[in-house]
């Protein structure tokens, strides 16, 4: 502990003035940056814990994986879908870190971009367009207790049969050779090598999605146009 | 040893994952719930492939990812479009009110009748209005002003 001496005195001293200015009495700036430097203090602390900077290890592995299971059973239990889309967001960042962790920088970085940028960010607009103030009927109900239990209980004996044969694999398929894939230079290759073709239609992919997307939205507005024309002539 | 260890958890990681989403696709009522739960199994699977890919040091799974990650942007976009012109006939955004699409020429079949809310217990007292009528703010119903 003595070479780390540096470390806990920061971890200390952040903890201190942070318990400090959140005790009372406190005006609101107060209580948020003692909020934040006991935050700090509380990480500066946890991180001197043996393991938890290692990728090999567990600890951050568990922790990261008990906030993603967290964050997954509110996204799908929250009543008010405003919230459900918040907490998905959550999920998607501790799920960029976990595959950060497991070398996939540009992966990750690519999920936080497009799933938690692009598309919550559009979900959101569409709630906020189609969706009626207040909480609906059907946000409070879901399709009654037999498919729930028929859906929790499949979703059980589907995740004890994957882990009964994950932990009874007996090691037969070792690792060849634990090459680190943190560098994003041969990613680059790699895609746009061996995999130049599947590069192409993804981005001939794009393009008919965004044509259908558009092809649907007019067409629907079309519709409702001549509806409401044909009702009042 | 620990790479097969972590492999394990990672895998669990995703199938629990996946089991979650599916879980919600299943259960939920609102269209776009569902749709954020297929998200999250789309999650899941890319958890799984990249722990197998830097297990088995292969470019094979990040590629994979990035190809999952487009055709869900894509799908995002049209599922969005499609949510939004249905819950435009209908005026909400509720799965079970289409629940009994099907061609022509079948007898409807309902998996399940809509659960409806009870009503409420009692019925409260209600006072005959009196007093002026306070104007309406004339950009109430343009804009909304709460979510």
């Amino acid at each position: 502990m003595i070479e780390h001496i540096e470390h806990l005195a920061l971890a200390g001293g952040f903890l201190a003035v942070g318990l400090w200015l959140l005790l009372p009495p406190g005006r609101r700036w107060q209580s948020l940056a003692g909020t934040i430097c006991a935050a700090l203090g509380i990480g500066l602390f946890a991180a001197l814990l043996p393991g938890w900077m290692q990728p090999s290890q567990g600890v951050l592995f568990w922790t990261l994986a008990g906030g993603i299971l967290g964050a997954a059973i509110a996204t799908v239990v929250a009543r008010n879908p405003i919230h459900c889309a918040l907490w998905f967001a959550l999920t998607l960042l501790l799920v960029a870190v976990v595959l950060m962790s497991q070398g996939a920088l540009f992966v990750g970085v690519a999920t936080v971009v497009v799933y938690a940028g692009a598309i919550v960010v559009t979900l959101l607009f569409v709630l906020m367009l189609a969706q009626p103030s207040g909480s609906a009927t059907y946000d409070r109900l879901s399709w009654g207790r037999g498919p729930t239990a028929i859906a929790t209980l499949g979703m059980a004996a589907v995740v004890a049969m994957l882990a009964a044969g994950i932990l009874d694999h007996s090691a037969a398929s070792a690792a060849e050779g634990a090459n680190p894939l943190g560098s994003i230079a041969p990613l680059g290759a790699e895609l746009f090598g061996r995999h130049i073709l599947s590069v192409d239609a993804a981005g001939v992919l794009l393009l008919a999605a965004l044509v259908g997307a558009l092809a649907i939205v007019t067409r629907s507005q079309e519709d409702a146009e001549d509806e409401s024309e044909g009702s009042d002539g | 040893m620990a790479e097969h260890e972590l492999l394990q958890h990672h895998l669990t990681l995703g199938a629990l994952l996946f089991g979650l989403g599916m879980i919600g696709f299943v259960v939920r009522r609102n269209m776009i719930v569902m749709f954020l739960c297929v998200e999250m199994m789309l999650q899941g699977v890319a958890v799984t492939l990249i722990a197998y890919g830097r297990f088995h040091g292969d470019w094979g799974g990040q590629v994979l990812v990035i190809f999952i990650i487009a055709v869900a942007a894509c799908e995002a976009g049209i599922a969005l479009a499609l949510i939004l012109a249905v819950a435009r006939t209908t005026g909400s955004l509720d799965i079970a009110d289409w629940q009994d699409a099907r061609e022509e020429g079948i007898p409807r079949y309902v998996d399940q009748e809509i659960a409806e809310p009870s009503g409420p217990e009692t019925e409260w007292p209600s006072l005959t209005p009196a007093g002026v009528e306070p104007s309406q703010p004339s950009q109430e119903h343009q804009h909304r002003s709460h979510i």
